[in-house]
C-alpha cells in the first residue's frame, strides 16, 4: 500500500477545507500521492485563490465553509474564465440526496462524503484529472 | 573631645528623631517592598508564561509528530503495523487519545482498520480504560468515544450506563459509541430514546443514524414513529429521510391516512417522494390549516399527474398567498403542460389573484 502513495504525478490541487485536522490529513495524503497542494481554509481565501492564481488541475472542496459556502464557490469557479473547466470534487459531511444533487447541479464533477476512504478519494481524483487532461487535449 | 556613648535607648532614637523622618523612612521601606514584590511577581509571571509557551510548543510538537503517525497509518496497513512510534509521557496521554479520535473520525474503510491496529500497538485501549474509571465528564467522554472508535465490544455494557446520563455530550457520545460497537443492538437501544432526549443535537442523531445505515435503522425507526404520540411522531419524522425509501413511503402513507393533525400532516407530506399516490390528497388541498394546503400543492407538483391539475387550479385563488404561490409553481413545473397550454390555463382563470400568481411563477421560469 505504501508504494501506491509514492509520488506519481505533479498535478496541482486546490484544497478548500476549514477543519484543520481534515485539512492536515488531506495535505498529508495528497502530497504523498504526488499532488502539489494549495490550501484554503475558508471560502474567502478560496475566492482569492481563484481570482489570483492560475487554475489548478482539480479542486477538492468542502461545502460548509466560513464566509462563502462551497455551493457559491462552485458557481464562482464555473463563472471564472480561467477556472471554468477545472474539475471539482466535493468532499462533504452533507449526505442527503438533495445536497448531493444540488452540488452536482451547480457544476461539481464528483461528490465524496465524509468520513472518506483515502484510497477511494485518490482513485476518484486520478480518474477525474485524467478525464480533464483528455478533454483539455480535445479543446 | 566628644565621645558617643551607646545606650539601649539610642538604638531606637532614629525612629523618634522627628515625625517627618519616620514617615519618610516608612515610605521608603514601603516603596522598597513594593519594588521587590513587583520584581518577584514579574519574574514569577514571566516564568509561568515561559513555562506555558514551552509546554504549548512541546505539546504542539508532540501532536504534530503523532498526527503524522496517525495519517501514515490511516493510509497504509504496513505503516500501522511497523512504523516506529514516538514516546508518550504520562502528561500527554489524554492528548494522544483525543488526537487518535480525531484521526479516526476523519477516515473510513480500511483506514479505520489500520488506525485500530495502530491503537492496539500504542496501548490506547488501556489508556481509555483508565479514563473510564474517572469521574470527570470530559474524561468519560474521551474514553467512551475511544471505545466506540475502537469498536471494543468488552466495554459495551459499561458504555450503556452512560446512555441515560443527564450530561448531553456524554449521553450522545455513548449512543454513538454503542452503535459503532454493536450496530444492531446499539440502534435498538438508541432509537426509542431519540424523542425522549430532545437535548441530543439533531445533526449528531442524523449522523449516528446515517452511519448505521438505512438497512439497520428502518425497522426500529418505523416502530418508534408508529408507537409515538403526535408531537413525538412529528419530531421523529425529521429523521425518516434516512430510512429505506420503501419503508418511508409506507409509513408516510399510513400517517397521512390516519392523522388530521396539521403539524404531523405537514411533516409527512414533506417526505412524499412523488412516486406513489397520496391518500386523501383532494381532502388535504381543502384542509383548514393553510400550511397543509401549501404542502399538498407542493406534493401535487412533485407527483406531476394530469388528474391533479384541477386540484391545483382550485388552489390558485386560495386566501393564503403561499398556497397560491406553491400551487402556481407546481402547475408551471408540470411536465405535460407546455408554454401555450400554461398561457391558456392562465387566460381561463376568473380570479385576479390566480392570474397574477400564475404570471409571477411563469415569469420565474422565463415564460411570461
Amino acid at each position: 500500500m505504501v508504494a501506491k502513495l509514492k509520488p506519481l504525478t505533479t498535478h496541482r490541487i486546490l484544497v478548500v477545507e476549514d477543519n484543520e485536522h481534515v485539512a492536515y490529513m488531506l495535505d498529508f495524503l495528497l502530497q504523498r500521492a504526488g499532488y502539489d497542494v494549495i490550501a484554503a481554509a475558508n471560502g474567502r481565501d478560496a475566492q482569492a485563490a481563484i481570482e489570483n492564481l492560475p487554475p489548478t488541475d482539480v479542486v477538492l472542496l468542502d461545502l460548509m465553509l466560513p464566509y462563502v459556502s462551497g455551493y457559491q464557490l462552485i458557481e464562482d469557479i464555473r463563472d471564472n474564465h480561467a477556472w471554468q473547466h477545472v474539475p471539482i470534487v466535493v468532499l462533504s459531511g452533507k449526505v442527503l440526496e438533495e445536497d448531493i444533487v444540488e452540488a452536482l447541479d451547480r457544476g461539481a464533477n464528483d461528490y465524496v462524503t465524509k468520513p472518506f476512504r483515502p484510497e477511494e478519494l485518490l482513485a476518484r481524483l486520478r480518474r477525474i484529472v485524467a478525464d480533464h487532461e483528455r478533454l483539455a487535449g480535445v479543446r | 573631645m566628644n565621645r558617643a556613648i551607646f545606650t539601649g535607648d539610642d538604638s531606637l532614637e532614629w525612629l523618634f528623631r522627628s515625625s517627618f523622618d519616620s514617615i519618610t523612612l516608612i515610605a521608603l521601606w514601603s516603596i522598597a517592598a513594593v519594588v521587590v514584590t513587583t520584581i518577584v511577581l514579574f519574574v514569577y509571571t514571566m516564568g509561568l508564561r515561559i513555562a506555558t509557551v514551552a509546554g504549548d510548543r512541546r505539546r504542539q510538537a508532540f501532536l504534530r509528530e503523532w498526527r503524522d503517525v496517525f495519517a501514515m497509518a490511516a493510509l497504509s496497513a504496513d505503516a500501522a503495523r511497523e512504523q516506529e512510534l514516538p514516546r508518550v509521557s504520562r502528561a500527554d496521554r489524554t492528548d494522544l487519545l483525543e488526537e487518535w479520535n480525531r484521526a479516526r473520525s476523519i477516515v473510513d474503510g480500511s483506514a479505520v482498520d489500520n488506525l485500530i491496529v495502530l491503537a492496539q500497538r500504542v496501548g490506547i485501549p488501556g489508556l481509555a480504560s483508565r479514563l473510564l474509571r474517572r469521574r470527570r465528564v470530559q474524561s468519560l467522554i474521551i474514553a467512551v468515544q475511544t471505545f466506540g472508535h475502537l469498536r471494543d465490544d468488552t466495554q459495551f455494557d459499561a458504555i450503556r450506563e452512560f446512555l441515560d446520563h443527564p450530561n448531553t455530550a456524554l449521553s450522545i457520545t455513548a449512543a454513538t459509541s454503542l452503535v459503532e460497537i454493536r450496530p444492531r443492538s446499539g440502534i435498538e437501544l438508541v432509537v426509542p430514546r431519540i424523542h425522549e432526549r430532545r437535548d441530543w443535537p439533531r445533526n449528531k442523531v442524523s449522523i449516528l443514524l446515517r452511519e448505521a445505515g438505512s438497512e439497520l435503522i428502518s425497522e426500529p425507526l418505523y416502530r418508534a414513529i408508529r408507537s409515538a404520540d403526535n408531537a413525538n411522531k412529528t419530531y421523529l419524522l425529521q429523521f425518516a429521510r434516512l430510512i429505506d425509501s420503501e419503508v418511508r413511503d409506507a409509513l408516510v402513507e399510513d400517517l397521512i391516512r390516519e392523522s388530521n393533525e396539521p403539524g404531523l400532516l405537514t411533516a409527512a407530506l414533506k417526505l412524499v417522494s412523488g412516486y406513489r399516490g397520496v391518500p386523501r390528497i383532494a381532502a388535504l388541498t381543502q384542509h383548514e390549516a393553510w400550511f397543509v394546503r401549501m404542502q399538498a400543492a407542493r406534493v401535487l407538483g412533485r407527483i406531476g399527474q394530469e388528474e391533479h391539475l384541477s386540484l391545483l387550479e382550485a388552489l390558485l385563488d386560495d386566501p393564503e398567498w403561499w398556497v397560491r404561490y406553491r400551487a402556481a409553481q407546481s402547475i408551471t413545473a408540470l411536465p405535460f403542460l407546455g408554454p401555450n397550454q400554461l398561457r391558456q390555463l392562465q387566460r381561463r382563470q376568473k380570479d385576479r389573484f390566480a392570474v397574477d400568481i400564475l404570471q409571477q411563477s411563469m415569469a420565474e421560469v422565463g415564460l411570461a
